[in-house]
């Protein structure tokens, strides 16, 4: 369908895109190799003796801080796992109507809060927070991040439970097992693949989003 | 999965009869109690906060009394709100950012997709990369243009070095703004390219080749048919882009805490600076609330055309 000539003006433009993206990351990559003394005397020159100093200092410093999201990315990873994967199984469950329109209405409200803007999450929850003392604390910020990242991650494992064949519980049924059997024998065993993405895309979020908050909330009283 | 799916059928054959009169027999238990902690959690803690937000904004909240007693004052913040002239330009500059966020992603986003949509070694680095920079945090990635773009920063160096005058990116009024813009679509065209990009993998290739023997050169052929086909993912995309022009909050608050002046001021970053840095939690409030609106408008289409999954 493409000729030769489109094949290589594409080729090219690929290596521009990739470019477009590579090159801001490999100049700050480039910049934490130099000296502060390098950079204030010569910002943008490329010569220099790459140092590991700064990460020296920065892990040093950083210990702490490190631990503390890292605290808070696996807390937060294995709550969000632990209630949402149940509750995916649930939605994904389409048993009697009444059920289907729970399903709907519940989905529905959670595409809802996702969309809900983060800044309009932290005016209110600075005051609930502040209301149940958990202001500036670790719990706080842990239970913020688990409400924002739980409608996306059951959203996310929905999918997968439903690609699981419905023979397959039918079978279960049929030989008696309990809900119980039916989730801990099928449904799980058979999600592993998506659990193990949404624990993914949870983890990267949690580390990364629990930067933004314990910046986001004022400073004066922000922990740490 | 193999395992279980070899030996349920099994079981399943030695014990069943023919199909229809099974399900009679079977007792389907709802899976309440399944549901009950994630609704519980998430009515706590994402419900009631936009609960107590929306109470804010019709309440006298400052800094005084957070934590205690709130007067209801009606519509009162709203008429503060709409009688500022910083909340209409704010409002006018969130519309620009989604307008530029709508050109950028659907057209750019689209050209990326077709050049991204032949198969091969460049392209697999080239989306290894671009999915790396979509799942950086946006802090992080907002801060490596905010080094990058400073008035003595790499990007002004290059401009100095073509003989070409340094241009104040974040810190002229003016400019400020669409640097941001710009800054928010690099870090959004990876989404709108990968999502673009399993829109144009999934149309027939029956389609493109009947183009191709009627004499349709690459570029016509995508813009002539597969562009219309793509129309349903275009329509997603483009809410999903007003959406985040509502919502983005992370870059601006790394790239220029809304400054200078005012200058970058959308809705999401006025309402947090109000509330935060005046404590006029009430104001703030109100300004959310307000912007809330906006988005729950645009996202009746999205919702709607969400749940038309086909049943079971």
């Amino acid at each position: 369908m493409i000729g030769t000539s489109t094949r290589r003006v594409f080729t090219v433009l690929k290596v521009v895109i990739g470019l477009v993206y590579l090159l801001p990351l490999l100049w700050i990559v480039i910049t934490s190799l130099k000296t502060n003394d390098d950079i204030l005397r010569a910002p943008n020159s490329l010569i220099f003796t790459p140092t590991f100093a700064t990460y020296e200092k920065v892990i040093g410093q950083g210990v702490g801080a490190i631990l503390t999201s890292l605290q808070i990315g696996v807390f937060v990873t294995v709550v969000v796992l632990l209630v949402g994967v149940p509750a995916a199984f649930a939605l994904a469950r389409r048993i009697t109507p009444t059920w289907n329109r729970i399903i709907a209405v519940v989905l529905a409200s959670f595409l809802v809060l996702q969309m809900v803007p983060q800044p309009m999450t932290v005016i209110p929850l600075y005051s609930v927070l502040a209301q149940w003392k958990l202001l500036g604390t670790l719990p706080g910020l842990i239970l913020a991040d688990i409400a924002l990242l739980l409608p996306f991650s059951i959203m996310l494992l929905r999918p997968f439970v439903l690609s699981i064949p419905a023979a397959l519980y039918e079978a279960a049924e049929i030989d008696g097992a309990s809900t119980f059997q039916t989730f801990r024998r099928i449904t799980v065993p058979m999600l592993a693949n998506g659990i193990v993405t949404v624990m993914c895309v949870i983890f990267i979020s949690a580390w990364g989003s629990s930067s933004t908050r314990s910046t986001s909330f004022p400073k004066e009283r922000h922990c740490r | 999965m193999s395992v279980i799916a070899k030996e349920k059928p099994r079981a399943f054959d030695s014990t069943a009869g023919p199909g229809p009169r099974r399900s009679h027999r079977l007792v389907r238990k709802i899976p309440l109690g399944y549901l009950v902690p994630a609704v519980v959690i998430l009515l706590a803690f994402a419900a009631y906060p936009i609960f107590v937000l929306v109470r804010m904004a019709f309440s006298d909240v400052g800094p005084s009394n957070i934590v205690g007693v709130w007067n209801w004052v009606g519509f009162a913040n709203f008429g503060t709100v709409f009688g500022l002239p910083e909340f209409w330009r704010g409002l006018a500059r969130t519309a620009g950012l989604a307008a530029a966020l709508l050109a950028v992603n659907l057209i750019v986003g689209f050209l990326v997709a077709s050049v991204l949509s032949t198969t091969g070694r460049i392209t697999n680095v080239v989306l290894g990369i671009m999915v790396f920079v979509w799942a950086l945090p946006p802090i992080v990635s907002g801060s490596v243009w905010k080094f990058l773009l400073d008035d003595s920063g790499a990007v002004n160096t290059i401009l100095h070095s073509v003989g070409l005058h340094p241009v104040s990116w974040l810190s002229s009024p003016g400019l400020a703004l669409w640097t941001v813009a710009a800054v928010v679509a690099w870090a959004g065209i990876p989404f709108s390219a990968l999502i673009l990009r399993g829109g144009l993998l999934a149309i027939t290739p029956e389609v493109i080749e009947a183009a191709a023997i009627d004499g349709a050169g690459y570029w016509r052929t995508q813009f002539a048919v597969v562009l219309p086909l793509l129309r349903p993912t275009m329509w997603i995309l483009g809410i999903l882009t007003v959406l985040y022009a509502f919502k983005s909050f992370d870059f601006f608050y790394v790239l220029t805490q809304g400054g200078p002046g005012t200058a970058t001021n959308t809705l999401p970053v006025l309402s947090y600076y109000t509330a935060f840095s005046n404590f006029d939690m009430s104001t703030g409030a109100t300004i959310a609330v307000i912007s809330m609106l906006a988005v729950a408008l645009f996202a009746i289409p999205y919702v709607r055309s969400i749940r038309q999954e086909p049943e079971e």
